[in-house]
């Protein structure tokens, strides 16, 4: 394992595949292809991953002999090799200084501006849409709605979500969807989900389950799901350990597969949370983290991105906790989705609030959710408890 | 079947690459030894080896997925079109020697003088404006093209009108350009910086470097009067010739790229575009003419870069090689991601065999002849519809027959290293008008070894240049 004694100078590289969190003295190294982790608060270590790092150095640093045979290093560079996280090559291998091409992380220390991208003349912005969710009730009007629809890349999602009952009144709007290439979800409650007209087979459904359920309207939607063999999704609204077990004893006796569970933060169950949601540096270090993961987390809120909400009076949300963008019928569908890069508060909604912006963690950890909101911080875990109020 | 790759630098450092991640990975030459079979390696890289094995280096070949043009996606694109170009005029004043519509090459619409029915040109205008949606950000281009567009400024001005009338309800971004031969601008100065239209003016470098470039009675060059117009624009609108006016020069045996940047940019302080000698369907009998006016840009770049002393700051920029660097960095890189978001969120991607664009997604042009083609640079006998007493465009016979030529390209896209992006359009592939008889052939195919040769180029400038890694990611766009 050890190279050969001799003296030599190095160049030393950390793999494109390991991610690299940093604190004001600490490094945590993340292995993307297996969870491995190598850490180090020593001050030598931390300053030649900082090095490493700085654009000059183009991912590979010049490491002297005397440098190397530093204890904390020669140990950090052992466990690095030990995991294939990193290496050091021999100066006098090679004619040149050899470059590392890196994930291009960590846009705001870089001054580098994420929207920018986004609003790059060269880009339809309409092309970062990938999901509209149709509020739908009497109000709507499928006449005004459906040219605006149209006119929008068919990369997008279409959920339309509402009463079962107003859905079906949308006749116009459903057989403008039927017929478009795009993925559909209808999200309705299991209420009211009395009968089913045949040409909706394309949609996929999630189904909403707020407990406790009403049993005649859960057992006629169960009827009405099974007859039809639709590809259907339950969400269970959840606010207590109760609950939980209420939907495994639901899910067993109708054997349902495709379940999620919705935690609802009802504003006296935050222990529930803290037991249930809170993250643990455990729980945050042993998910698998892809490299995709932490580009999404440095640039883009992973919840909200891309969606918007269109609701029965036109108005348009990107996130239904923040204000509205504009109306659908007042403002075209370019603007909003500008406005929304250009002065939104929820696609780009990412971890750079205090106390997540000087956490080792900070990317290691998913996107703000809708519970922060909910809840009023802006972190839910217990790395640093002494959080402050959402700003 | 594209695999994982080693490859070296100048500087005699080693790399991997893989495809199926976009990860390129420093390595030890030790690595590149137990690739290679040697005996007698260092046991940390043989397990190192096994370990990048174990996770999919090496050992998972990409087969290349793609994907097939359906008739949503013409319509889409016809939807999120940024382009609407008129074949103004088939007519022109001069008789440039090198002209695709000249007496070289097999035209499949000949010139007949004749000028586009304005009547089709606003169907197509009120074709396009209908299904745009309507905002202030959502930005079309109307383009005049030739023929020499100037001798039809009747039409350019009332389609000018139209454009301004159909948009009073859907507020685009309209902007105009047109590509001209500068000789008759100094009739229509004031209307061009009226309207605020793009020129993009063919000049071929100094006097001698443009003397292909003749006017059609009498074989003079047409330099001077070029000059002289260009010079009138640059005097009397300085803000508008800093703005709106852009050089697009041929390359051929009269001129070099060192001529040209030279020239232009002594004079103007532009940087033009240089494109190479058009090649495809000239007359067998003309082919020995054109081969030896022929010259490739890739070289002449070369000798430029390599021999010119006192280079021009910004042309290092313009290069083909940078300009594919760029393209490396932005389609076969982890930094793919930095732009293309979407991606993120893609478990399998699936790409479009060659770079041939959607039909219209870039641009709708029309023809004298009422054609509809996605571009004014393919051969007219691949139109896709027609401009008569309607717009004809019929998305599923457009889907099936994309789709068609695509089938013929698969066989040379899959095995391709470049399969991502290549730029490449099919119409441009040799044998492209034989598919029922001849197999395609692309010239810009890349094998293993081809592509190995291409890193190392690429890794050999970075390695020397590390900065420009940093600086193409920062202006990704």
């Amino acid at each position: 394992m050890e190279l050969e004694e001799k003296i030599n100078n190095y160049w030393f590289a950390i793999e494109p595949y390991v991610f690299v969190g940093f604190s004001d003295k600490e490094v945590v190294l993340y292995n993307t292809l297996d969870k491995q982790i190598v850490e180090s608060n020593k001050l030598e270590v931390v300053e030649l991953m900082r090095e490493t790092l700085q654009k000059e150095n183009c991912g590979v640093l010049f490491l002297s002999y005397e440098r190397y045979n530093h204890l904390d290093i020669r140990q950090f560079i052992f466990q690095l090799r030990e995991k294939f996280m990193g290496d050091i090559i021999e100066v006098g291998l090679s004619n040149g200084k050899p470059i590392q091409l890196l994930p291009y992380y960590d846009f705001i220390t870089k001054g580098v501006n994420p929207k920018n991208i986004y609003l790059s003349d060269n880009k339809n912005v309409l092309e970062n849409l990938s999901e509209i969710s149709i509020h739908v009730d009497s109000n709507i009007s499928d006449r005004l709605l459906i040219p605006i629809l149209r006119s929008i890349p068919n990369i997008v999602v279409f959920n339309v979500v509402g009463d079962w009952n107003d859905i079906l009144n949308h006749e116009d709007l459903l057989f403008f969807l039927v017929n478009h290439s795009s993925n559909k979800y209808i999200i309705c409650s299991y209420k009211n989900l009395t009968h089913l007209r045949i040409d909706l087979n394309n949609f996929k459904f999630k189904v909403s389950v707020h407990l406790p359920i009403e049993i005649n309207e859960w057992n006629k939607s169960i009827d009405i799901l099974y007859n039809h063999s639709l590809d259907v999704e339950y969400i269970f609204d959840v606010s207590s350990e109760e609950d939980c077990l209420k939907v495994e004893l639901l899910t067993e006796k109708y054997k349902i597969e495709k379940f999620q569970l919705n935690p609802i933060y009802t504003g006296d169950n935050i222990l529930f949370f803290k037991k249930h949601i809170y993250l643990s540096k455990e729980d945050i270090l042993s998910a698998s983290i892809s490299i995709k993961d932490f580009y999404i987390r440095q640039s883009m809120n992973a919840y909200d991105f891309g969606k918007i909400n269109i609701m029965s009076n036109g108005d348009v949300y990107a996130n239904m906790d923040h204000p509205k963008l504009g109306n659908i019928y007042m403002n075209s569908i370019y603007d909003l989705v500008q406005k929304e890069i250009e002065e939104g508060l929820s696609w780009f909604r990412i971890r750079d609030q205090s106390p997540c912006d000087t956490c080792i963690y900070q990317w290691y950890c998913p996107s703000p959710s809708k519970y922060e909101i909910a809840i009023g911080y802006s972190n839910l875990c217990h790395v640093k408890p002494n959080s402050k109020k959402y700003e | 079947m594209i695999q994982t790759l080693i490859h070296s630098t100048v500087n005699n450092n080693y790399y991997i690459y893989d495809d199926r991640s976009r990860l390129s990975l420093l390595i030890h030459p030790e690595i590149k030894k137990v690739y290679e079979q040697f005996r007698d390696v260092d046991p940390y890289y043989l397990k190192k080896y096994a370990y990048l094995k174990k996770k999919g280096f090496f050992t998972e070949t990409v087969v290349p997925q793609f994907k097939k043009v359906s008739e949503i996606d013409v319509l889409d694109s016809i939807i999120q079109t940024t382009q609407i170009v008129f074949e103004v005029t088939d007519s022109c004043n001069l008789n440039c020697v090198y002209c695709g519509y000249g007496k070289m090459f097999q035209v499949t619409d000949k010139r007949e003088y004749n000028n586009l029915y304005i009547e089709n040109a606003i169907k197509l205008l009120k074709y396009v404006f209908n299904l745009k949606a309507k905002s202030c950000k959502n930005k079309l281009m109307i383009g005049f093209y030739g023929g020499e567009p100037l001798l039809n400024m009747n039409f350019i001005q009332q389609i000018i009108d139209v454009v301004s009338q159909l948009n009073t309800n859907k507020i685009l971004d309209i902007e105009y350009s047109m590509t001209t031969n500068a000789t008759l601008i100094y009739k229509h100065l004031d209307f061009l910086v009226a309207n605020k239209i793009y020129l993009t003016i063919s000049l071929d470098g100094d006097k001698n470097n443009h003397a292909y470039r003749i006017f059609g009675k009498g074989e003079k060059n047409s330099f001077d009067t070029v000059i002289r117009n260009i010079d009138l624009i640059q005097e009397k609108c300085v803000k508008y010739f800093d703005k709106y006016v852009n050089f697009i020069s041929v390359l051929h045996d009269r001129n070099s790229v060192k001529n040209i940047y030279e020239f232009i940019y002594s004079r103007y302080n532009k940087i033009p575009a240089i494109i190479e000698l058009n090649m495809a369907d000239c007359k067998p009998d003309k082919k020995d003419v054109l081969d030896r006016m022929f010259q490739s840009k890739r070289e002449s770049e070369t000798i430029y870069q390599n021999e010119c002393l006192n280079k021009i700051q910004k042309t290092q920029y313009e290069t083909s090689f940078f300009h594919e660097l760029v393209n490396f960095v932005k389609y076969y890189n982890i930094n793919y991601y930095v732009l293309n978001k979407i991606s993120l969120y893609n478990k399998k991607e699936k790409y479009l065999p060659t770079g041939t664009c959607l039909p219209f997604s870039l641009k709708i042009f029309l023809t004298v002849k009422n054609k509809l083609l996605p571009c004014e640079k393919i051969n007219f006998r691949y139109s896709l519809g027609k401009v008569n007493d309607n717009v004809e465009i019929d998305f599923q016979e457009i889907a099936q027959r994309y789709n068609y030529y695509f089938e013929h390209a698969l066989d040379i896209c899959e095995r391709c290293y470049c399969y991502k992006f290549c730029g490449s359009c099919i119409f441009h592939f040799v044998n492209m008008d034989k598919l029922d008889s001849e197999d395609l052939n692309c010239d810009y195919f890349q094998d293993q070894e081809n592509f190995e040769k291409t890193l190392y180029e690429y890794f050999s400038f970075l390695e020397k240049y590390p900065n420009e890694f940093f600086s193409i990611i920062e202006n990704l766009n």
